[in-house]
């Protein structure tokens, strides 16, 4: 297709968009991943069965996900061409009466409410308004969840492959002036400029290029990617031939883990639309430029992240990295320079060759440009993806956007950079947002993820639970790492164990010394930084399990004993019968219960007890008689009780 | 260029790495997983250093040397990370032997490992005197284990041929895995599993006898440890002396290091201080000589028989008998046939013995194809200069393979090629049976069984569409070859050989690309009625592709090309000069004993057939094994063998080796050179007087051109072009595949592992399918 024919297709497309913007009755409907797992399909099926019985005629389009997890599954009604209604929290049962008020008694009900998506209008206030929406900044995330992600039309619509078009007329060495000048640093965790790695790959000599996306991420709770590649595929598929045509690539490839068989999908669908409309191919949009894009599914090893481990992965071999030099740029897939990029960066790519580079340069702060996309999770009133400009303090994110900690519980932790970053307390929430600040702090950007954690969560479990996931992903080729991370995951069981002493917390430094220095690639390196800052910001909770046998969080299991307290107990017996070890038994102390019966109440043998819970989550709400204690408060009081005496 | 490592300024090379700088000028860097012959992994990570302006510590074996750099390899916090490193390593290895506050004393007193099955303790490992672990610990001064070993219980690999694997060892410093993927092509082990799990292993955990693996050993060679060990010399320990000389199973006489101990070659380890076919040696050369020379049936004493039964005598009786007994023929009654596993110095003395003193021209080479395609070579003039070598075929940009089966009778072979497609070759297979290289080619062609040469033919005529032959217009026999050629249909080809026509014009096309290319041929090529006219069509292709070198035939025996060479070949005297007085080749000779002509035979192999010589009435034999020949024999002479003496052999390729003894031979065996001086003497010969086979190399270099230092002819223009054949299928005879053999004893029948091995690539009958067939024959009777 030629420059004039996207031309008139964007015209259609605008129409089109046009049209469905000023349709009479529109449900979208969130319908990410997330959104089936929150349960999309039995509020689908609801909107069609209420849809066929009163005939409304309401037509729905399948958008990806606003970012907003906690409030799933999500619809947006529109009606009479007005800017859509939010709604939340949805399920099958509340869907006739909703639609019902809205289409039928044009009453917007209150209940799950979230706001207009656009400005709002008639009390009905806007999304963007939503304390979770507010501070942000959606750039990459743009389209997502506000475009049928699977149409072309939708995407051209929305200032799709503008920034290519513009692209294909410059010189490609101007593409990468461009990025270099928007200082664009990569976003899949190291940060590396853009702008200088595409002139390597450009630079480079050889007959062939490539251009990886990597996709396979793989961090516990970052879904950054997923989201993209589910609500706004052709974004990416943009970006990448704005790299291709910068760097002279011929073919790319999307690495993109299995495990997103959504994202999978919509690719599919987006790279298969692209061909057939001439954006991917022979000839793109006329400029005598070819560039087409595989998609290669990872087969769900961590260390696939890896730039070199990845390459291996595409080429059939076994997903190891390999020592550089050779650069990737220099010597990567098949042998020949290789670029590659995560998902998010190239994503940003539409937008800085739409808008240009300086005003691009003009987000975030002076180091770290832009925005960034985190997966925001944890123990969070609102859990969620969001856009920020760098630059946004942790505690603006946690508690403006999040909305602060759930079910009242104090902030204790924050993780970001997943299993290669590190734990900050709350004395670190004042830390901006970039690369450069959040190292200073001991942890790193990582590619988005951020997990916040409550007084409920122990930091040397949080370490463990880390140290277990490395451990596991280590692909066995250096000996530091596969050897050292195993060690490391050891001695915190031992110290979780109570069996912990001085040596073991010396011992876990010197090891995490040795696999940070020592191993071959980013994975080893950074696997002891879990470690390292909770070592560095939770010394006495370390300090507590080692030398007081006490996890103040209630975690480990060693540490603590659950105990039911003799004057709350109704003796209802629910706890024991639902003890699996048989840990509880009657103990003739008898209780009258309400209806006037006498039961005898229960106690809990420590010896027994395999500190299961079930205990506690089966004891009556009344009674609230069950909970978890550190066996060495206990000894504390009764010391004090005694010496009061 | 320069470095500095420690303020010692070293020079480098273009493209080091600062540990192999380091390596050249003999600074030691600890490193476990790094091999010189093994491109740069990074696994171990003992090779760290500091590097001025570097951040943190890069490895030095994948860390380039550039000019100026400062380098800090014995510095505190290097040290530190190091030995922090190895005491990882060492959590994964039974170590014991490093750690032990006795260490010194006790090595002291026991000499050799104690024998043990799993090996946990200090004095097991069959690896201790040679282990990388214990030099790299010596030198990090590692002394105590604060974490305690993590025995990881793996079961023992014992049920595969030659080799034992203990992975309980293992450091997963993936040598093994990368010898065998990067160096050998064969890919049959790889990493399985991953994180601490992570284990070497083959495909869904098969054995590797029915796994990919063709037992050359690479991987014992380059494993550190003592996770791999050879069933055979496991438990002997260091060796009391070794020698560098050659294997001389197979044509390509790859260069071994034979280790002595207790008087016997107990190893042979391939010399990975010679460029040349360190990477080559294969399941023969490195597990089967010790067993193979070793065998307790080697003849010990020269045998003569009396009243029909074979007595052991003096080597002067024997010579004395032999002296008397060949008097009584007429020189062109006695017929010599050689064994191509004689040393060249031997050869040129029974050419000495047969045409000089005795006057007999009947002489010839026991062999199949490698006598063919050498005196086709002779007769062309061909064969005297220098040939094909194996740096052709690794540098070659493209490479046919017709009709063999390499993998079995040149393992070594593969392992060029793998290098040479590494190199961007175009690998060719053209077969009428299945190649076990498939695998490793970029083309295979499965032509119908006998249509070899109308393959040949076809290829003939399109390569003459697309080359201009003008030079070649003017020959005499080009008139008939392009009426052979105007004659053979495209159509008719396609259907004969089962070969598409796009696939002719993909190989022609390939082969047009370049003249640096190769064609192997292997000796399934017999299986023809006519084979010297495969030969003539496969020299039509090279003449038109106006290449004067690139045929590669596969010679099987070890030494036939040097043999031939130094003048045991029919017709030609050493040098390849012309002789005068025509002799009987080795069939002429086998109908000549029929009809009487040929009376008395010196046989120095007993692999011909009994029926070949049945009514000679005097035979010689020199041997290393009783063969089937024995009850024929009136004399038999024990002969040594090749780590037994020292000698000159000649690879396939031309390239002149150096044999050197390294064990005494058995009883009062001799080397075939004395054997054959032995005999001279008694005939009245003169010039058998000689102290060394050094005496007779030196002699032979005076005399004779071709063994003089380039005295080879150059390489001739290739004029000759042959009518091609009609298409059609040729009736084949059915062969037994070549199963490779010393002295006339296939290695198979003394090493049973190898039995085991061939059996399993049903390259022999199986032992229990022999045994069936004779039941069931007997049944029939």
């Amino acid at each position: 297709m030629s420059m004039t024919g996207i031309e008139e297709m964007r015209k259609i497309s605008e129409q089109r968009w046009s049209d469905l913007k000023g349709a009479e009755k529109v449900a979208y409907i969130g319908a990410a991943s997330c959104g089936h797992a929150a349960g999309i399909v039995k509020v689908i099926r609801a909107i069609d069965e209420f849809n066929e019985k009163n005939g409304l005629g309401i037509e729905k389009v399948e958008v990806g996900c606003l970012g907003m997890c906690s409030f799933e599954p999500m619809v947006y009604f529109q009606k009479n061409g007005k800017d859509p209604v939010v709604y939340g929290n949805l399920d099958g049962e509340r869907i006739p009466t909703l639609l019902d008020g809205i289409f039928n008694k044009d009453h917007y009900p209150i209940e799950g409410l979230l706001g207009v998506l656009g400005e709002g209008y008639d009390d009905l206030p806007s999304i963007y308004d939503h304390p979770m929406m507010r501070p942000q900044r959606r750039i990459i995330l743009e389209n997502v969840g506000r475009i049928d992600p699977t149409n072309l039309e939708h995407y051209l619509a929305n200032d799709g492959f503008k920034g290519l078009e513009k692209a294909l007329k410059m010189d490609p060495q101007e593409v990468i002036d461009i990025v270099k000048g928007s200082e664009l640093r990569g976003r899949g965790g190291a940060g590396f400029p853009t702008g200088m790695k595409w002139q390597f790959c450009r630079n480079a000599k050889g007959e062939k290029k490539y251009l990886i996306c990597n996709a396979d991420e793989g961090d516990p709770g970052a879904f950054m990617d997923r989201s993209v590649l589910e609500g706004d595929p052709f974004r990416l598929i943009e970006g990448m031939i704005i790299g291709a045509y910068a760097m002279g690539t011929q073919l790319g490839y999307i690495y993109v883990r299995k495990e997103y068989p959504l994202a999978i999908f919509r690719l599919h669908i987006a790279i298969r639309e692209c061909r057939e409309k001439g954006i991917l191919g022979k000839d793109i949009l006329g400029s005598e430029f070819d560039f087409d894009i595989e998609i290669m599914e990872g087969a769900g090893a961590f260390v696939c992240g890896e730039e070199t481990a990845l390459i291996a992965s595409i080429m059939g071999k076994r997903g190891m990295p390999q020592p550089r030099p050779p650069f990737p740029a220099q010597k990567g897939l098949w042998g020949y320079p290789t670029n590659i990029n995560n998902v998010k960066t190239l994503s940003t790519m539409p937008s800085i060759m739409r808008k240009g580079a300086d005003w691009y340069s003009s987000i975030g702060t002076k180091g770290t440009r832009g925005t960034a996309v985190f997966a925001l999770t944890g123990k969070l009133k609102n859990s969620g993806l969001v856009e920020i400009p760098m630059g946004t303090t942790l505690r603006e994110i946690i508690f403006d956007i999040g909305g602060g900690m759930d079910e009242g519980k104090s902030f204790k932790a924050v993780q970001t950079g997943g299993p290669s970053g590190g734990c900050l307390p709350a004395d670190a929430l004042d830390y901006i947002v970039d690369f450069e600040s959040l190292k200073d702090a001991g942890t790193i950007m990582g590619s988005g993820g951020m997990i916040v954690m409550d007084e409920d969560t122990c930091v040397v479990d949080v370490a463990h639970y880390f140290i277990s996931f490395t451990q596991e992903e280590s692909c066995g080729k250096c000996s530091p790492c596969r050897i050292g991370t195993k060690q490391m995951l050891d001695l915190l069981t031992k110290i979780k164990a109570g069996d912990g002493t001085r040596k073991e917390l010396d011992e876990l430094a010197s090891l995490a010394w040795t696999i940070q220095n020592g191993s071959l690639c980013a994975l080893g390196q950074t696997a002891p930084n879990p470690i390292l800052t909770t070592l560095r910001y939770f010394m006495d909770e370390f300090r507590e399990h080692v030398f007081e046998k006490k996890c103040r969080a209630r975690v480990c299991k060693a540490l603590i004993q659950y105990e039911i307290n003799e004057l709350k107990c109704i003796g209802c017996g629910a706890c024991e019968r639902r003890c699996p070890v048989k840990a509880i038994s009657e103990k003739p102390v008898k209780v009258t219960t309400i209806k006037g019966s006498k039961n005898n109440i229960r106690v809990i043998d420590p010896g027994t007890c395999i500190r299961c819970g079930l205990c506690l989550e089966t004891c009556p709400p009344s009674a609230n008689a069950i909970s978890k204690v550190s066996p060495i408060d206990r000894k504390d009081e009764k010391k004090q009780g005694g010496d009061g005496k | 260029m320069k470095i500095t490592i420690d303020g010692v300024e070293i020079p480098i090379k273009e493209g080091q790495t600062i540990l192999e700088a380091a390596r050249d000028s003999d600074i030691y860097i600890p490193t476990l997983c790094a091999h010189k012959e093994l491109p740069a992994f990074g696994a171990c990570r003992l090779c760290v250093v500091k590097v001025d302006k570097m951040r943190g510590f890069p490895p030095a074996c994948s860390t380039p040397a550039t000019d100026g750099m400062i380098v800090h390899s014995d510095e505190k916090e290097v040290r530190k990370l190091r030995r922090n490193i190895l005491r990882l390593i060492l959590i994964e290895h039974p170590h014991s032997c490093i750690v032990c506050s006795e260490r010194a004393d006790c090595e002291s007193i026991r000499g050799g490992p104690v024998k043990a099955g799993r090996i946990t303790g200090c004095s097991m490992c069959p690896n201790r005197e040679t282990c990388e672990i214990r030099e790299v610990s010596h030198y990090l001064g590692i002394s105590d284990m604060e974490i305690p070993m993590e025995y990881k219980g793996l079961p023992l690999e014992r049920y595969d041929p030659f080799f034992d694997r203990d992975y309980n060892l293992c450091i997963l410093c993936g040598r093994c895995v990368r010898m065998c993927q990067q160096i050998r092509g064969v890919g049959a082990i790889a990493f399985t599993k991953r994180s601490h799990n992570t284990k070497v292993g083959t495909i869904f955990g098969r054995t590797h006898l029915e796994g990919a693996c063709r037992f050359c050993g690479a991987c014992i060679d380059a494993c550190p440890t003592g996770a791999l060990s050879p069933k055979g010399s496991k438990w002997h320990g260091k060796a009391d002396s070794s020698v560098e000389s050659i294997c001389t199973f197979c044509s390509m006489n790859c260069a071994m290091v034979l280790e002595e101990k207790w008087g016997r070659v107990m190893a042979a380890i391939p010399d990975r201080n010679k460029e040349y076919s360190r990477a080559y040696a294969c399941v023969y050369g490195r597990f089967c000589i010790p067993a193979f020379l070793n065998d307790p049936n080697r003849l010990h004493y020269p045998l003569i028989r009396k009243g029909g039964r074979l007595s052991p005598v003096s080597w002067e009786e024997a010579f004395r008998y032999i002296g008397d007994s060949l008097k009584r023929f007429a020189p062109e009654e006695i017929g010599f046939l050689v064994s191509p596993y004689l040393t060249n110095e031997s050869a040129y003395l029974l050419n000495k013995l047969s045409r000089d003193v005795i006057g007999s021209h009947n002489i010839d080479m026991i062999s199949k194809f490698g006598r063919m395609v050498i005196q086709y070579l002779a007769e062309k003039g061909r064969a005297s200069s220098s040939w094909t070598t194996l740096e052709d075929v690794e540098k070659a940009d493209w490479i046919m393979l017709i009709n063999n089966d390499m993998v079995f009778t040149h393992p070594g072979m593969p392992v060029a090629i793998h290098k040479a497609r590494e190199n961007g070759a175009r690998i060719m297979i053209v077969d009428d049976s299945k190649n076990e290289l498939e695998v490793e080619s970029d083309m295979q062609v499965r032509i119908e069984p006998g249509s070899l040469r109308t393959f040949l033919a076809a290829l003939t005529k399109l390569l003459m569409n697309n080359i201009k032959v003008t030079e070649l217009e003017e020959l005499d026999s080009f008139i008939d070859f392009r009426r052979s050629l105007d004659g053979l249909k495209l159509i008719d080809a396609v259907r004969s050989t089962g070969v598409l026509e796009k696939q002719f014009s993909a190989i022609e096309g390939t082969m047009r690309t370049s003249k640096k290319g190769v064609i192997m041929v292997g000796s399934r090529i017999m299986e023809d009625p006519v084979p010297t006219q495969i030969l003539g069509e496969i020299n039509n292709v090279l003449t038109i592709l106006g290449m004067d070198r690139g045929f590669i035939p596969l010679l099987e025996e070890g030494n036939i090309r040097g043999i031939a060479d130094s003048g045991c070949i029919n017709g030609f005297r050493p040098g390849y000069v012309r002789d005068r007085t025509s002799g009987k080749d080795y069939l002429r000779m086998i109908t000549g004993i029929r009809r009487g002509d040929v009376q008395a035979l010196f046989i120095s192999e007993g692999s011909i057939p009994p029926e070949h010589i049945r009514g000679a009435k005097f035979i010689v034999l020199s041997e290393i094994y009783p063969t089937d020949l024995d009850s024929m024999a009136d004399v038999i002479l024990p002969s040594a063998v090749f780590s037994e003496e020292s000698g000159h052999y000649t690879s396939f390729d031309g390239r002149v080796w150096n044999l050197r003894k390294a064990a005494e031979p058995p009883g009062s065996a001799l080397p075939e050179w004395k054997i054959i001086s032995g005999i001279g003497k008694n005939l009245g010969g003169d010039g058998f007087e000689y102290g060394s086979s050094e005496d007779i190399w030196k002699e032979m270099e005076e005399n004779i051109d071709f063994f003089k230092k380039d005295g080879r002819p150059p390489v001739p223009e290739r004029k000759e072009l042959l009518s091609v054949s009609e298409p059609g299928s040729i009736h084949l005879s059915e062969q037994m595949p070549y199963v490779v053999r010393y002295r006339g004893t296939p290695i198979h029948e003394l090493v049973e592992d190898l039995r085991t091995y061939l059996e399993e690539n049903d390259r022999i009958p199986r032992e229990e399918d022999e045994s069936a067939v004779e039941e069931a024959q007997r049944e029939v009777v």
